[in-house]
């Protein structure tokens, strides 16, 4: 009897050998490392291109590294015309590492709802790729094609860039798509051949799917700031008396109240550091950095008001989830002023800033 | 069964991670479109609901030490073992869902009753000693999976509103509301030493902690993107990252796999003890094997006929074994009283 069990048992742990990770396995040089996805529009098709990483076997393991690959597919629909580009190579496409999410220009002007569908789907790809807007759609490929390794690892860096205290990425769960339509912000990136560098070059605002406005790059780091997506900003700034002003605002974090009558009051609170003024704005230096804190303030509650109009209005846009807050104070009052058509209104939203200089 | 040796807190242990596969695969339970507020007042309500009921059978049955008709534990071990069969089929629907390559069904079918029968021969104190690991594991898991994604909580992803009103039977009868399970505690303390009621409070209690952390962290983390996934929680395995692990999910899914096991197995064993007291001593040894064949007939059909939800089944024959305990003993007790 114990024989049986011994014989029975070792028979059961060589049917383990059966299971599909024994033998329905695939080498790592089989598979092809999908690490970047563009996707754009010809005429009425769509444009995939993917950047694939192949592993070269090398007996040497410090020599072994990814040969960055691409390959283009058209389709009817995004299903189609991944699959063309990947039946181009003989491997199979892992995705499972790809957080690069490519959008050229053609297609961003279109109702980009479907795209973002069809990657929020649980079998589609990691759902937190990050999702950027390319600037131009005909060079773009041509641009990561010249050098889509260095590209690639420009466009990485954007992601865990820790330098610049700013989180520029939206990735996929984070895109509002819950009620049939996008509504939401997506970051620009221009590619930049010299260098074959990314670089960030502004924001799209999104509602209901159609694009409703840009951020230029000028204004970026504070839209992000009011974001709440930075905690560290570089500012340079001309003041009224001629003066060129620069200084990094750092430690930034904001503060939501609501008033009685529904005004939404954002208050940004950060350290001024680093100030330097090309020529003194009063007779002291003291009395000079203070002053020219003072104009700075000014300048980016201007601004910022103005990014307020672009990412808060009338079509129901709420690019920085500042209806929430309103929200939270009177859940019954928004709804009572939503029917009135007084809520989406730039008035309701006040940004100040709260700077610290000298403490 | 080496009934002497069961403490009311493995019992609580084994009850807790029956409960909690459920809940740790999804919340929910294909109820995506509430709000985390909906889920957490109806599991609070479900929760009160269960508590109201069981706690006075609870303290019946610690009251007396007997146990209560053959019929009714018979009753008992049918809703565990066809609990085992759901469980099964579920285990098996996730597991393809989460795998590139598709294991066939009749394959990972026989290995997880394999495992179970092994599991279920060495009886319950075997599983009640091996439930503080799994727990532990779990616990790590857990917050692992909530550590993980902490830098991705955005408190504007809370929604105000109850939403998904036309979900809200299926919620109120859904979340945390008579599991079948419920009956591997009311069976397994019988032979335990200890506060059974407060044990069994604690148990609920804590598995709506659970509930309430994994539901409040979802919509914190994915807000409206929750409602477009089957998973949610696994989806939080995928995004969260933490140091240079940039995914959990292959843990999630073991330890997901394991707990579903251990509940397979506790069910398994718990409908063991109910059944062999009314087998003939001579196939009481055989009964595991017969049990296993059972199970194997119940998945296949299970599966070829695409019954995948037996939930809503189970847990109104819940409610009917529990007030027949209490109706039982209500009665008993009059007759005692009148001799």
């Amino acid at each position: 009897m114990r024989k049986f069990k011994t014989f029975f048992l070792l028979l059961c742990a060589l049917l383990l050998c059966t299971l599909c990770s024994c033998s329905q396995s695939i080498n790592l040089s089989d598979r092809a490392v999908v690490k970047m996805i563009y996707l754009s529009k010809v005429k009425e098709a769509y444009q995939a291109v993917i950047v694939i990483y192949s592993c070269e076997p090398n007996a040497d393991t410090t020599k072994a590294e990814g040969i960055a690959e691409l390959y283009e597919g058209i389709g009817v629909t995004i299903d189609a015309a991944l699959d063309d580009a990947t039946t181009k190579q003989n491997r199979k496409p892992f995705y499972a590492q790809n957080e690069l999410l490519l959008i050229g220009a053609d297609l961003a002007k279109q109702n980009i709802t479907p795209v973002l569908e069809y990657f929020s789907r649980e079998e589609a790809l990691r759902p937190n790729m990050a999702i950027f807007i390319v600037d131009e759609s005909e060079q773009a490929v041509a641009k990561v094609e010249e050098n889509a390794d260095d590209m690639v690892k420009s466009l990485e860096y954007l992601l865990t860039s820790k330098t610049e205290q700013i989180n520029y990425t939206t990735r996929v769960y984070e895109c509002d798509i819950a009620q049939g339509t996008f509504n939401g912000i997506l970051p620009v990136v221009t590619l930049e051949k010299e260098t074959a560098k990314a670089k960030i070059s502004g924001l799209t605002l999104y509602n209901k799917g159609v694009l409703s406005g840009a951020i230029a790059k000028d204004f970026t780091p504070l839209a992000m700031v009011l974001n709440g997506k930075a905690r560290k900003i570089h500012m340079s700034e001309q003041l009224p008396e001629d003066v060129f002003v620069d200084c990094d605002v750092e430690n930034i974090s904001l503060r939501y109240t609501v008033d009685k009558n529904m005004k939404l009051q954002v208050k940004v609170c950060g350290d001024v550091e680093n100030l330097v003024l090309n020529q003194p704005l009063q007779n002291t230096t003291t009395d000079s950095e203070k002053k020219a804190v003072e104009e700075l303030k000014q300048i980016m509650q201007k601004d910022a008001a103005e990014i307020v109009k672009f990412v808060y209005d009338e079509n129901g846009l709420d690019g920085f989830s500042y209806l929430w807050w309103i929200r939270c104070y009177s859940l019954e009052k928004s709804k009572e002023m939503e029917r009135l058509g007084k809520l989406y209104t730039s008035d309701n939203i006040q940004v100040l800033f709260n700077l610290n200089f000298g403490l | 069964m080496r009934t002497d040796k069961i403490s009311v807190k493995q019992v609580a242990f084994i009850t807790y991670i029956a409960m909690i596969v459920e809940v740790f695969i999804k919340p929910s339970q294909a109820v995506s479109s509430l709000s985390a507020k909906s889920m957490v007042v109806f599991a609070i309500l479900d929760a009160v609901f269960t508590l109201l009921i069981c706690l006075p059978v609870v303290k019946l049955l610690d009251k007396w030490q007997t146990t209560t008709s053959c019929a009714l534990e018979l009753f008992a071990a049918a809703i565990l073992l066809l609990a085992a069969v759901d469980s099964i089929i579920q285990t098996e629907g996730y597991y393809r869902f989460v795998s590139d390559k598709k294991m066939p069904a009749v394959l990972l079918i026989a290995i997880v009753l394999a495992i179970v029968a092994y599991g279920a021969t060495q009886g319950i104190e075997a599983v009640a000693r091996a439930s503080l690991v799994v727990l532990v594991i779990f616990c790590c898991t857990f917050f692992l999976l909530i550590a993980a994604n902490i830098s991705q909580f955005k408190i504007t992803n809370l929604q105000f509103e109850f939403t998904g009103r036309e979900n809200w039977a299926k919620a109120l009868f859904g979340s945390l509301s008579f599991p079948p399970e419920i009956i591997i505690f009311l069976v397994a303390q019988r032979v335990a030493k200890g506060e059974k009621a407060k044990a069994f409070s604690k148990t609920i209690l804590t598995l709506l902690g659970t509930y309430i952390v994994l539901a409040v962290s979802t919509e914190m983390v994915l807000g409206s993107f929750a409602s477009l996934q089957s998973q949610p929680a696994h989806t939080l395995a995928r995004i969260g990252s933490l140091s240079v692990f940039t995914r959990l999910d292959a843990v999630h899914v073991s330890v997901w796999l394991l707990l579903a096991i251990f509940k397979i197995t506790t069910n398994v064993a718990v409908a063991l003890t109910l059944i062999k007291p009314y087998v003939p001593p001579k196939y009481k040894d055989k009964l595991i094997y017969g049990l296993i064949a059972a199970l194997s007939v119940l998945c296949f059909g299970c599966y070829m006929c695409h019954i995948t939800n037996m939930k809503t089944l189970l847990r109104c024959a819940t409610v009917i074994f529990v007030l027949s305990i209490y109706v039982i003993k209500k009665v008993r007790a009059n007759k005692d009283a009148k001799v």
